[in-house]
């Protein structure tokens, strides 16, 4: 099993959001197409090591997002078209457009006089403050 | 499978056993005639040496000959060390070696589990004096000499029933000595103790009021002579009965409300 | 229960796999176990965290007709705890590997298979033979010869074949190299994908982390946390302030604040709760530049909550 990695417990973000967001990001990146089939919730629960109801409400919240459709006795598929995420013109000017705004952000508060660390820490510090997001590194001097 | 359980535990054990009181009731047929000429040579040799109390008739009375050596003597010893050590063991020493938690996890119940380790010990015991009996009968037409077999049917079931109270009182000594080896080293020396003090009743001084509860080894043994119903210490048996009885239903009722 | 038809843990009957309250146990004049009232919810994995002499093995002992409470009750698989006879049946529904892990020194790891395989008409044979294979045992071996590994793995394998409802296991994982210790967590997963509900007790933080979805930490024989990494990794935060002058007393009494430890100009609060409050406060309060926020692991917040004030 190496479509999906082992979730990391002490990341700070709670294991069922890291194996959501992994299913995801290997159906955003065509890892995983439509009609796919993904492991059963046992085997997934056995080969990542971690608690199968885990397992069992990730599937669940995906299947109610629409990424996934549980045939029940036969397993989880990936669906056709639809919500999936996909790398198109669109998504591309949206990250164009947000690049700018970072751009726009980090040179005003340069302007302010922050340095680069402390930029870093302000972000990081925001970003921890919402739920699903990454733990902080330690801040450098 | 709790018998298998208790006979695989108590396997070593026993073989030893068996092993020894075949030995010992081999040695004193086979060897009878061996032993009789070494005293026809030391009663010549040596006429200063004082001869115990039993030795005229050792000489000449084979089946009181027996007697001495076997049921009164060694066999007996055995018999005692080995009911002693049988009786160690259980949960109680689970407890010490560390399996307790295993067993008593298991879906049965602490009286089932004592219950049946106690069977498992009296039949060991029943069958180490089948033994014994068969032994003597057998070797002794090996070597051409008679042996009454009342003689050893009696001999033995006084052994046994008589003998039962160290079997209960080790059942029960276990349930309250913690340890793997603590309980063992207590028994066998209460034992020691026991034999040390008695010897000097062991061969004839009358046995009275305080000194009565001492006196099982003689009561295991019997006298020499008992072929009839009468001679055997019926009171003394009852009394030993009971005590062994006492012993098992308090070890029983100690592995029913301890903590483990 | 099939993890296809998956209900929420509680909606099942007798919804508790193991329920204590007011639990209490006292040797003469120390008290082991105080008032201990946990639940846990069937199919789930749920672990038992404490230092040793914490009370764990008490506890266990007492779940187990081992030992008598002092005070309190409990129920094991739907069983008072205090029945010894209808004890008997529930013992028949679970497994119990114990810290020990040791085995009767007079059999061989065939005996002994057969022997605890007599008790358990729920006996997996598939399973007993998959374990076998894959944990190479050597039937004929007597148990004293094995080696630790072996031991804890044979022990495991006595436990899991059982097809029982209920694993009790006291550091399953203990002594052993990471490769085995990886696949006896991928079994006890692999259990309780089943509907086998899991009680493990454990030193190994970072394995509770990774497959517990309860947590229960017991400390001088009291609960002390009651939750889950989930919940953790959702609610609980650290959140650091500098500060020139001490803190007025009180300051930082809000709610959710578990914890605040002061170190030179660094304040640093635990929080379970009430996050954006207490950061608020404390940037409103703090001479630095900022306030972090930063997420708590397991570890972090054991050793927190075990602290002596």
């Amino acid at each position: 099993m190496t479509l999906l990695l082992k979730p990391n417990p002490s990341s700070g973000v709670p294991i069922y959001l890291q194996l959501k967001e992994q299913i995801r990001h290997a159906c955003e990146t065509g890892a995983l197409r439509p009609g796919d089939s993904l492991p059963g919730m046992r085997i997934l629960a056995q080969s990542l090591v971690i608690n199968p109801n885990t397992v069992a409400r990730v599937y669940r919240e995906l299947e109610q997002e629409g990424l996934l459709e549980l045939r029940h006795g036969i397993g989880a598929f990936v669906t056709s078209g639809r919500t999936v995420t996909r790398w198109t013109a669109a998504r591309t000017g949206q990250m164009q457009a947000a690049q700018k705004a970072a751009n726009e952000f980090v040179e005003e508060l340069r302007r302010r006089g922050f340095g680069t660390d402390e930029i870093r820490r302000l972000v990081e510090a925001e970003l921890a403050a919402l739920p699903g997001t990454k733990r902080h590194s330690s801040s450098a001097g | 499978m709790l018998f298998r359980k208790g006979w695989l535990e108590t396997r070593s054990l026993f073989v030893t056993a068996l092993v020894a009181t075949m030995a010992v009731c081999a040695f004193w047929t086979l060897g009878h005639e061996w032993v009789n000429q070494q005293w026809q040579r030391d009663l010549i040799e040596h006429p200063e040496w004082k001869n115990p109390p039993w030795f005229l008739r050792a000489m000449h009375d084979y089946p009181f000959f027996i007697w001495h050596f076997v049921y009164a003597e060694m066999f007996q010893k055995i018999w005692v060390i080995f009911a002693v050590l049988l009786g160690i063991g259980g949960v109680s020493r689970e407890a010490a070696h560390g399996t307790a938690g295993f067993t008593l996890s298991l879906p049965i119940s602490r009286v089932a589990l004592f219950h049946v380790r106690a069977l498992v010990a009296v039949v060991e015991l029943l069958i180490l004096n089948l033994a014994a009996l068969l032994t003597i009968a057998g070797c002794s037409r090996v070597a051409g000499l008679s042996y009454p077999l009342l003689h050893g049917v009696t001999h033995n079931a006084l052994m046994f029933a008589g003998g039962l109270v160290f079997l209960s009182a080790s059942l029960c000594l276990t349930e309250f000595v913690e340890g793997e080896y603590t309980p063992a080293l207590v028994g066998l020396g209460a034992v020691g103790l026991l034999y040390f003090v008695m010897q000097p009743y062991a061969d004839g001084l009358p046995v009275t009021g305080v000194a009565i509860p001492f006196a099982i080894p003689r009561l295991m043994a019997g006298s020499g002579d008992i072929a009839r119903i009468e001679d055997v210490h019926w009171l003394g048996l009852a009394v030993s009965f009971t005590a062994a009885v006492a012993f098992a239903a308090l070890g029983r009722y100690r592995t029913l409300t301890r903590d483990y | 229960m099939p993890l296809a038809d998956y209900q929420r843990s509680g909606d099942v009957q007798g919804s508790y796999a193991i329920e204590t309250h007011d639990l209490t146990k006292h040797y003469d004049t120390f008290e082991a176990v105080r008032g201990l009232s946990i639940k846990v919810p069937r199919g789930s994995i749920t672990g038992f965290l404490g230092q040793n002499g914490a009370g764990k093995s008490t506890t266990i002992k007492m779940l187990l007709g081992m030992m008598k409470p002092t005070r309190g009750s409990g129920r094991v698989l739907d069983v008072d705890i205090l029945d010894a006879g209808k004890s008997i049946d529930a013992r028949r529904r679970l497994a119990y590997v114990s810290e020990d892990k040791r085995l009767y020194d007079y059999m061989t790891v065939r005996q002994i298979i057969d022997f605890t395989k007599s008790f358990y008409p729920t006996w997996k044979t598939d399973i007993e033979q998959q374990l076998l294979d894959e944990f190479r045992l050597p039937l004929d071996r007597p148990t004293k010869k094995l080696s630790k590994g072996m031991r804890t793995q044979t022990a495991l394998l006595l436990a899991l074949a059982r097809g029982a409802e209920l694993l009790i296991l006291d550091e399953p994982t203990e002594g052993l190299d990471p490769v085995v210790t990886e696949k006896i967590l991928e079994l006890v997963v692999g259990a309780a994908a089943d509907g086998t509900t899991v009680f493990f007790s454990s030193h190994q933080i970072a394995e509770v982390e990774q497959i517990a979805d309860r947590i229960l930490l017991i400390d001088r024989g009291q609960l002390v946390l009651d939750t889950s990494p989930e919940l953790i990794a959702e609610n609980f935060r650290r959140i650091r302030g500098i500060y020139d002058l001490p803190l007025p007393e009180g300051a930082l009494a809000l709610d959710g604040v578990e914890r605040v430890a002061v170190d030179g100009r660094m304040v640093s609060v635990i929080a379970s709760r009430n996050i954006d409050g207490i950061a608020h406060r404390m940037a409103h309060l703090s001479s630095g530049p900022s306030v972090e926020v930063l997420p708590l692991s397991l570890k972090e917040i054991v050793l927190e909550s075990l602290k002596r004030d």
